[in-house]
């Protein structure tokens, strides 16, 4: 069996923002680690300097990588691994699909499968090979030397449109579900049948494992509820 | 085939139209739509309409839900599935 390693960048020391994250990796038995505490942000290519230093020394085939503010788990390691292996497997980057091209609108055009709804990269989520994100992490930082642009998003769109390091999204939300619905719910995501113990996307058929709120909008209150077993209980006092 | 869906929004978490229009998607065997605005506990009316409807009662919160950004949700909601409908379009 593949090891597995599950990692965060949090670069804040004083004010939890990863709490929410920690909630729902202990509710799902996921030993994630937190790496960047008290260094120095400056902006998003933060994240691959961070990732250069520690990649090598991780000790696992497989890494799932996540943003650490606007995160949930919502099941376990076994599901996960069981999801990729089944839908991606080696020599792929699973990223997470979003309906926004963000952050340069001219690249949505070259994004493949354009068909699909949740066809562009998002870096908040990823999992594939541990060897395969150190090459994609060392080639972001070299073509960041030649672009203006400071956003991990976009380097590694650059990526998949050329085809590189197996860089791959996943359109059909099996491990990874974007919430923000650009043209349709926005801030939240019309796919989505938010059940008691439950989170089914309709438009894919797929009950997605981790749930992404990137922007200042989208909400995850739907899904914290549904985490900690609280959306609802059928009142029985009601029928009495 | 889809289930009809009716879709209600409304920035009161005690709306007593909640109750109402779920006993009729009960007795209509249609699921519920709810457009609100974010909130950190679902109120004894929502609660009440779990009771009836179960996972036919699809709620969807709105950060940032006032009245015209959920109505307007709530109409792009009727685009994107073509078996709901508004509760205005209804005579209810």
């Amino acid at each position: 069996m593949d090891r597995i390693k599950f990692i965060t960048i949090e670069t804040d020391s004083h004010s939890g923002k990863e709490s929410k994250l920690l909630h729902s990796c202990n509710l799902n038995l996921i030993p994630i680690e937190i790496y960047g505490k008290g260094v120095k942000w400056n902006g998003f290519i933060t994240k691959f300097q961070i990732l250069k230093n520690i990649l090598p020394t991780l000790d696992c085939d497989i890494v799932c990588w996540t943003d650490s503010r606007d995160v949930l788990y919502m099941n376990n390691p076994s599901s996960i691994i069981e999801a990729y292996q089944t839908h991606y497997g080696k020599g792929k980057l699973v990223f997470n699909g979003e309906t926004n091209c963000f952050p340069v609108k001219e690249l949505a055009p070259l994004h493949p499968n354009q068909s699909k709804k949740y066809k562009y990269l998002n870096s908040g989520c990823v999992i594939g090979d541990t060897e395969l994100l150190i090459q994609l992490v060392d080639a972001c930082l070299e073509l960041y030397e030649t672009e203006s642009i400071n956003d991990d998003q976009y380097l590694i769109q650059r990526m998949l449109i050329d085809g590189k390091y197996g860089v791959a999204i996943d359109y059909d939300c099996h491990i990874f579900q974007c919430i923000w619905d650009e043209d349709w719910g926005r801030s939240n995501n019309f796919d989505l049948m938010y059940r008691k113990d439950s989170i089914y996307n309709r438009l894919s058929g797929t009950y997605p494992l981790i749930f992404h709120a990137p922007g200042p909008t989208t909400t995850l209150s739907q899904v914290w509820k549904i985490l900690n077993g609280t959306y609802y209980k059928k009142n029985m006092n009601y029928f009495w | 085939m889809d289930k009809f869906e009716l879709v209600y929004h409304s920035t009161d978490y005690n709306d007593g139209e909640f109750l109402r229009l779920a006993i009729i998607c009960a007795d209509n065997n249609w699921r519920l739509v709810l457009i609100l605005p974010t909130c950190q506990k679902y109120s004894q009316s929502i609660n009440e309409c779990f009771s009836l409807l179960g996972d036919d009662l699809l709620i969807y919160e709105i950060d940032m839900g006032m009245g015209n950004v959920l109505k307007a949700r709530a109409e792009k909601y009727v685009q994107y599935y073509t078996n709901s409908k508004l509760w205005t379009e209804l005579n209810l």
